[in-house]
């Protein structure tokens, strides 16, 4: 497993991806579990964040630095862990007292390393299903089965469920103190803390805000600082509601890129569930996506992505609707127009020959994404 | 300074590290800038101008100070309680509730002491200045020299009461010592001031007061009461001193019974050493001050005339400026003092830690409840014939309601708003309950025992109450560490981990 990981961040630091190389180098690090390696990510991360400051687009010093650490990596051995089932929901409902709103029952399973997405509209029930099953609000009906928590009773879940709310509680003091409570009293002390909280820091690009008060930094580094707190208690399962709310698209890839590659660590993989509006990207990184809508589960991809039976196409392009069923019309398609873009759907025809034929008959395509596969199908 | 800033930021982070609930009580901080306020206050107590002899104005520095540690209390709090939020659901321990508790304990009583700094200082500064001894010394010589001085003018006729044993009055009189039944025939007879019948009780105590007894037959005495000489005088300076204040007798008996040749010149020089002492705005010569002066003995009595000849009552004052600095705290004070700062302290760290330890909602709810169930006992105990007994039954009432509410906690499948606040109610009223069944316990026997008649069982009855009342408060401290480590620290955590409904 060692030498593909290393193949792999020395692709990185070819192609100039030193970002994500430097990230990779601190997770290994820290799978490989060895102080003295993750002591030498963290001062390459540091070294990596001079270079960008100074804006020089490569420094050989950095270089060497990161190849010497990959020639230290490849000679340790890492085994990845069987991935073990974390929860278990089964049928579980809910009904406000106050209100009429209702989560229809809903049933699925997170394992370690798994990545679940929930999406749909607003006010459909993501947040009551994720605040379910962490243990912040209270079932109906069904059951949520939490199968590597041995300690039974609510506490032991909230200290093994890390729950991260939309709206991140206001937090006072420097961000590296608060980071270094949160570290003690999940039991990490003494220099232990201060390698953890270094670690995160440069994990999460926080290095350059260690420092700062809330006051101080944006709302992306608000995110990723309580995504740090929490992992630094070591959590076994981490839900996330609308974390991508409110980040710009690069900052969304980012985060979404950590989460999945801190969800397959080999030291300590857990299960990550998200809540999102960003379709697309939560599915590009999800293993499991779970469509609600009107609180009721219409669909998961994991289990029903055999079952598709039509083909749909989202396209944009500056024909109209009577062109494109001129050059489709003998394929049995339904075209619907949202004022934006168009959604093509055939049960005959793939996408792939959908956009043949139009490439073919000279249609000019200015966007197009196949949602065959994709929940975006059932937002209309 | 900032070497000592930078250790106290090399505490604080070894605390944060390893000890984090050490850490979010903030003692490093606020102890070590509590007791340094302290230790200033306390130099510059010392160091202010402040006379024994004068008038004290330690009242303007216990308020001035105790608006600084409202302050000061109010600023830990903020700063407390900004570490409030991540705190929940740690790896913490069975003492970790109870070791917070104690901190926020320690910090509260540092902050309320600073008031109680000034007025320390103030008398371990009249302590120093006059010792009881020397005041004693001082005011028995300066009573000689003026006795001596105005041995020609002072009235020297003892007063005189003629007392007749009579049995007959009822043991009820006796009590409430209304047994005086004036005869105007008897006092003639006995040719003395007045006459008195008395059982014989009554008149074993007169007897012990007075300076000269003269018995006339079986039944009647006639006993002597010396003028009063005392010029200066302190009550209670005996209690102090290893000396001891001369009576007026003992004035008489020294320089008034006999009349002495005496060098007046010199006497009054030493009387005016002596007077500026303790007056310094005493004239030597004179032996007055010339400030306005006041009769609180008629003013044609000899001693208004010797005090206001002589400006005493300013002496008087000064040195009565100096034992209520010297001996402010006795016994009795100290105990109000100390169950003052006591209770006030429990009841903020209780406030503080039940703060912590619930949500916000449950505890400014808890506080409504206390409020509510206070207006409504008092409505109950108003209705009903007055009894403190009422008051601690009620206390006693709640207090089982409220475990028997914060008992479904233990089943609950939610967090339920009912069972939080009775929670709350349960901490805060754990220290106060060994006291409440005491009293209950004490006010129920002097019920049953208040029309008994038999004052020696009654006063044996009660003989260990004060000590009880004294365990009991002790208890009732020890009762809630014990419990916030066994019951109340998992019952907080088990309701605060419940989902909401």
């Amino acid at each position: 497993m060692i030498n593909y990981l290393v193949a792999e961040i020395s692709s990185y630091l070819e192609h100039q991806d030193y970002s994500l190389a430097v990230r990779r180098l601190l997770d290994i690090s820290l799978d490989i579990n060895k102080p003295e390696l993750v002591r030498k990510a963290i001062e390459l991360s540091r070294a990596y964040t001079r270079v960008v400051k100074d804006k020089q687009e490569s420094s050989t010093e950095f270089i060497n630095a990161a190849n010497e650490l990959i020639q230290e990596i490849s000679s340790e051995n890492l085994i990845s862990p069987p991935s073990k089932l974390l929860v278990s929901v089964e049928q579980v409902s809910k009904t406000y007292t106050s209100g009429s709103f209702t989560l229809s029952p809903v049933s699925f399973k997170v394992s370690s390393g798994d990545i679940l997405g929930v999406v749909g509209e607003n006010g459909n029930g993501k947040t009551t299903l994720l605040r379910c099953l962490s243990g912040q609000l209270a079932i109906d009906t069904g059951s949520v089965h939490h199968t590597q928590i041995r300690e039974p009773g609510y506490y032991a879940i909230k200290h093994q469920v890390a729950f991260i709310p939309q709206r991140i509680p206001r937090w006072y003091g420097l961000l590296k103190d608060n980071l270094r409570f949160s570290a003690a009293i999940a039991g990490v002390h003494a220099g232990e803390n201060d390698l953890m909280v270094d670690f995160m820091l440069e994990r999460l690009g926080l290095g350059s805000y260690a420092n700062y008060t809330w006051n101080q930094i944006s709302s992306s580094y608000r995110t990723r600082f309580e995504i740090a707190r929490v992992l630094l208690q070591k959590p076994s399962l981490l839900i996330l509601d609308e974390p991508l709310a409110n980040l710009d698209i690069n900052a969304q890839q980012t985060i979404l890129t950590d989460l999945r590659l801190m969800a397959k660590s080999v030291k300590h993989p857990m299960g990550v569930v998200l809540s999102s509006q960003q379709l697309h990207e939560v599915e590009k990184i999800a293993d499991n996506v779970l469509f609600i809508k009107r609180g009721n589960c219409m669909f998961q991809t994991k289990e029903k992505a055999e079952k598709v039976k039509s083909y749909v196409l989202e396209l944009e392009t500056v024909a109209g609707r009577d062109e494109l069923l001129r050059v489709l019309g003998d394929n049995k398609v339904s075209i619907q127009f949202n004022g934006g873009f168009y959604t093509i759907t055939s049960a005959s025809c793939s996408v792939q020959e959908i956009l043949n034929r139009l490439v073919s008959s000279d249609v000019d395509i200015t966007y197009f994404r196949d949602i065959t596969y994709s929940t975006k199908r059932f937002f209309n | 300074m900032k070497a000592h800033s930078s250790v106290i930021k090399k505490i604080d982070q070894t605390l944060l590290k390893n000890n984090p609930v050490t850490w979010s009580s903030r003692i490093h901080t606020a102890g070590i800038y509590g007791l340094g306020f302290a230790l200033l206050l306390a130099i510059i107590s010392f160091i202010a101008p402040n006379d024994p002899r004068n008038n004290s104005m330690i009242h303007y520095w216990v308020i001035l100070i105790s608006t600084v540690s409202l302050l000061a209390f109010i600023f830990w709090m903020i700063y407390l309680l900004r570490f409030n939020v991540f705190k929940r659901f740690g790896a913490w321990k069975s003492t970790d509730t109870v070791k917070t508790f104690i901190f926020y304990f320690i910090i509260i009583l540092i902050i309320i002491s600073w008031p109680f700094i000034p007025p320390v200082i103030e008398s371990v500064k009249a302590n120093a200045a006059y010792t009881s001894e020397e005041l004693t010394a001082d005011i028995n010589s300066m009573n000689v020299k003026i006795c001596q001085l105005e041995q020609d003018s002072i009235d020297k006729r003892f007063r005189r009461d003629t007392f007749e044993i009579d049995n007959s009055i009822t043991r009820l009189q006796r009590r409430y010592d209304r047994v005086e039944t004036y005869t105007q025939e008897a006092v003639e007879a006995a040719n003395a001031d007045n006459y008195y019948l008395i059982d014989t009780a009554t008149l074993r105590s007169r007897l012990l007061i007075a300076d000269s007894v003269k018995k006339i037959t079986d039944s009647i005495y006639v006993t002597y009461a010396c003028p009063d000489y005392k010029f200066i005088y302190q009550y209670g300076l005996d209690e102090y001193s290893l000396l001891k204040l001369m009576s007026s007798m003992d004035l008489y008996r020294q320089v008034l019974q006999y009349r002495q040749a005496v060098d007046k010149a010199k006497l009054r020089t030493e009387l005016g050493q002596l007077f500026a002492k303790y007056s310094p705005y005493h004239d030597p010569a004179s032996l007055a001050s010339g400030r306005q002066r006041y009769y609180d003995y008629g003013e044609s009595s000899y001693m208004s005339r010797i005090r206001d000849k002589y400006d005493l009552y300013l002496v008087n004052q000064q040195i009565d400026n100096i034992t209520g600095k010297k001996y402010r705290w006795d016994k009795e004070t100290i105990g109000i003092c100390w169950r003052l700062g006591y209770y006030l302290t429990l009841c903020l760290a209780m406030l503080v830690l039940i703060y912590r330890h619930t949500t916000r909602r449950t505890f400014f709810l808890t506080l409504l409840t206390s409020v509510v169930l206070t207006i409504v006992t008092a409505l109950f105990i108003g209705m009903t014939p007055y009894s403190e007994n009422a008051f601690y039954i009620w206390t006693i009432t709640y207090f089982v309601l409220f475990i028997i509410i914060s008992a479904f906690i233990l089943n609950s499948r939610n967090r339920n708003l009912i069972s939080g606040i009775s929670l709350n109610h349960l901490v805060f009223m754990t220290p106060f309950m060994p006291l409440i069944v005491t009293a209950l316990y004490y006010e129920s026997l002097r019920n049953r025992y208040r029309f008994s008649g038999d004052p020696e069982q009654y006063d044996t009855l009660f003989k260990n109450a004060e000590l009880h009342y004294f365990v009991s408060e002790i208890g009732g401290f020890v009762l809630l560490i014990v419990l916030l480590t066994t019951v109340y620290q998992q019952a907080y955590k088990k309701w605060y981990a419940l989902p909401e409904q």
